[in-house]
């Protein structure tokens, strides 16, 4: 198996020589990579964050992770504008990409989606029957399976006895997951080995197959030769705060961003791809999400057990999908109100809180500008018809849990204190100002979308940049709609799609 | 300001300050060495965690300074308040129109706060897989 080189360690300039450069080791690098290294192409793997080893991130504390694995400790943002909240942007900065810190599940596109995508954009290959062999092997490689109700925390269970009482019953996830234990901290590195991260069922693989890998090394331009692009140039990153060291120089026959949504488009849009569409940074798309807590009279302890376990499509129809979910006891303190003894007081309940999400199926609204330095500005504006799905999905998760038996529920709405049923029904949540609002999102998508015209798409129904050849781009930035439910295994399988396409043609 | 070092010293008073109010009990503000801790862990963060979220931080700690004494009508800044007051000046911004920056400053404080085994424990959490570290605490 070929060393993962760490970059920081790397003494001076780096100048390598492939087939096939993969920027970026993620959900949709780690897939191209090792599918082209099985087909015998000599793959190299740039990645921006450090290699952290299984055995170390296991040990770390929720914080730790954050500050070691995650990009910008966990703090990026989207600027809300309009009437739209300021949305809090998680994604990861390693080896393996936002795949270590995923509460592991896994849906394939909704029909729905593949629906839209084959009829509405073009891409007649997006069907479920001819996605399905992409499916078999992404779920076969990262072994998904489906949580058993058991592993359940009591906190979903709760969410589930209250989903019950207004007619609908939870369904049970699919996650990536092989002796799992349940216990709960999936999206800070799993510290069991149990779930099938890319750094664990794909990377491994690419090695053994001989591709190489690299750390810490930040990709700035892609290099272009006419109408090609034939290879990448950047820095080796140094120090706690990757400060820039040595230079980086890959030469190849093609090249795969594979950077994410927030990335992927800055390296497009520096190599002048899509200058005439206009498209590169457009079309994002980030499943706004919302979480609801309630406090019961009894203990709930939602740490103990699967992190994610259940789902819910009852309100397909209004752009919503509910999922479960915890989050470490610190983070529930710090949205709960109060300062000092009260807070104090606040905190002494966290365990007897249970919390479940909702996001919004959204149609996008979401730009990805240069911006000053090495993150880009990304702007959010969300169209009327999901900005009018955002209190629905507040109030549908409060009516469950005191459906449940809540005695309050607490609403990701600055400033507001616990709810009761009375309260909630006069509360005039659609009134509530954006800036008053918490939300999320894991899921950026879309920015570079594929399709079947230069005009309204970036990369062809194959991955492959409409302008500049050779160039193709292998992760969530290339998905045309937002899906309504997390995207790893349909980012993969788009990966796997564009590696088997790319296999097919042979090298320059 | 080193490499070794995220927020800088008069940034870390602020915090602490700022943390002497969040987590005080009936009892007055948590033991110093646990505030200690946090510093500590808070400096680390911020040293790794990237320019932006460092920046986004200090803003939003600043301009929790030098709002909040405004909020109970004093001129001086947070840290020189004494502890009551400064909780009331807290308690006023965040039922008020500047309770964004107040609440990231006050998430990453609980984030971390609430990791001390101690603080841990005052609370209720047994999630062991979550109290692990790679650090000592």
């Amino acid at each position: 198996m070929t060393p993962i080189v760490v970059g920081r360690t790397h003494t001076g300039d780096l100048k390598v020589d492939c087939d096939v450069v993969v920027v970026g080791s993620g959900a949709g690098g780690a897939v191209v990579a090792t599918e082209l290294a099985l087909a015998g192409q000599d793959v190299v793997v740039l990645e921006e964050g450090p290699y952290v080893a299984p055995e170390a991130y296991a040990k770390m504390r929720p914080s730790e992770s954050m500050r070691h694995l995650w990009r910008d400790g966990a703090l990026s943002f989207a600027i809300g504008l309009g009437d739209t909240p300021m949305i809090n942007v998680t994604m990861g900065r390693c080896l393996g990409g936002s795949s270590v810190l995923t509460g592991g599940v896994c849906f394939r596109i909704p029909d729905a989606v593949l629906d839209v995508w084959s009829r509405v954009h073009g891409l007649a290959d997006m069907t479920p029957a001819r996605m399905e062999a992409c499916f078999d092997a992404v779920e076969r490689a990262m072994h998904v399976e489906e949580v058993p109700v058991a592993m359940r925390s009591r906190s979903t269970t709760l969410f589930g006895d209250g989903a019950r009482k207004l007619g609908f019953e939870l369904k049970p996830m699919r996650r990536n997951t092989k002796d799992c234990n349940g216990c709960g901290r999936c999206n800070f590195g799993c510290p069991h080995g149990a779930k099938q991260s890319v750094d664990l069922s794909y990377l491994p693989r690419a090695r053994a197959a001989g591709a190489r890998m690299y750390t810490d090394c930040l990709v700035e331009r892609i290099v272009t030769k006419g109408d090609h692009a034939v290879g990448v140039s950047g820095r080796l990153l140094d120090g706690p705060r990757a400060k820039k060291r040595g230079t980086l120089e890959v030469r190849a026959r093609r090249v795969v961003v594979a950077a994410g949504s927030y990335h992927s488009p800055l390296l497009l849009m520096r190599a002048g791809v899509g200058r005439a569409s206009g498209q590169v940074g457009r079309n994002l798309t980030l499943h706004p999400a919302f979480r609801v807590m309630a406090r019961f009279d009894d203990p709930v302890r939602g740490w103990n057990g699967a992190l994610q376990s259940a789902w819910s499509d009852r309100f397909e129809k209004e752009k919503i999908t509910l999922t479960g979910l915890f989050i470490p006891p610190g983070v529930i303190a710090a949205t709960m109100p109060g300062i000092g003894r009260e807070h104090a007081e606040r905190a002494a309940e966290v365990p007897y809180i249970a919390l479940f999400g909702g996001l919004i199926h959204d149609e996008g609204g979401g730009v990805v500008r240069r911006g000053f330095g090495r993150e880009p500005i990304v702007t959010y504006r969300m169209t009327r018809e999901d900005r009018s799905a955002v209190p629905r999905v507040m109030r549908r998760m409060a009516e469950v849990f005191l459906a449940a038996g809540a005695k309050e529920v607490f609403l990701p709405v600055l400033g507001e204190h616990g709810v009761d049923a009375d309260r909630l029904r006069t509360l005039d949540l659609e009134n509530v100002p954006a800036a008053r609002i918490e939300c999320a999102s894991q899921h950026p998508l879309g920015s570079c979308r594929m399709g079947t015209s230069p005009e309204h798409s970036v990369v062809n129904p194959d991955g492959e940049a409409w302008d500049l050849k050779d160039l193709y781009v292998a992760d969530g930035s290339v998905l045309p709609t937002s899906l309504g439910v997390n995207p790893q295994v349909s980012i993969m399988a788009m990966a796997t799609r564009i590696a088997w396409k790319m296999r097919e043609r042979a090298l320059p | 300001m080193s490499d070794d070092h995220g927020l800088g010293s008069r940034a870390l008073r602020t915090t602490r300050a700022l943390a002497e109010a969040l987590f005080a009990t009936r009892d007055g503000a948590p033991p110093a060495e646990r505030i200690d801790w946090l510093s500590e862990e808070l400096d680390d963060f911020f040293a790794r965690a990237g320019t932006k979220s460092r920046w986004l931080f200090l803003v939003s700690l600043f301009t929790v300074s030098v709002v909040a004494p405004l909020l109970v009508g004093r001129l001086s800044p947070l840290r020189s308040l004494p502890l009551d007051l400064r909780t009331r000046a807290l308690e006023k911004m965040e039922r008020g129109s500047f309770a964004l920056p107040l609440l990231a400053v006050k998430a990453m404080l609980c984030v971390i706060y609430y990791e001390h085994p101690d603080a841990a424990r005052a609370m209720g959490f047994d999630g062991a897989c979550m109290l692990t570290s790679a650090r000592r605490t």
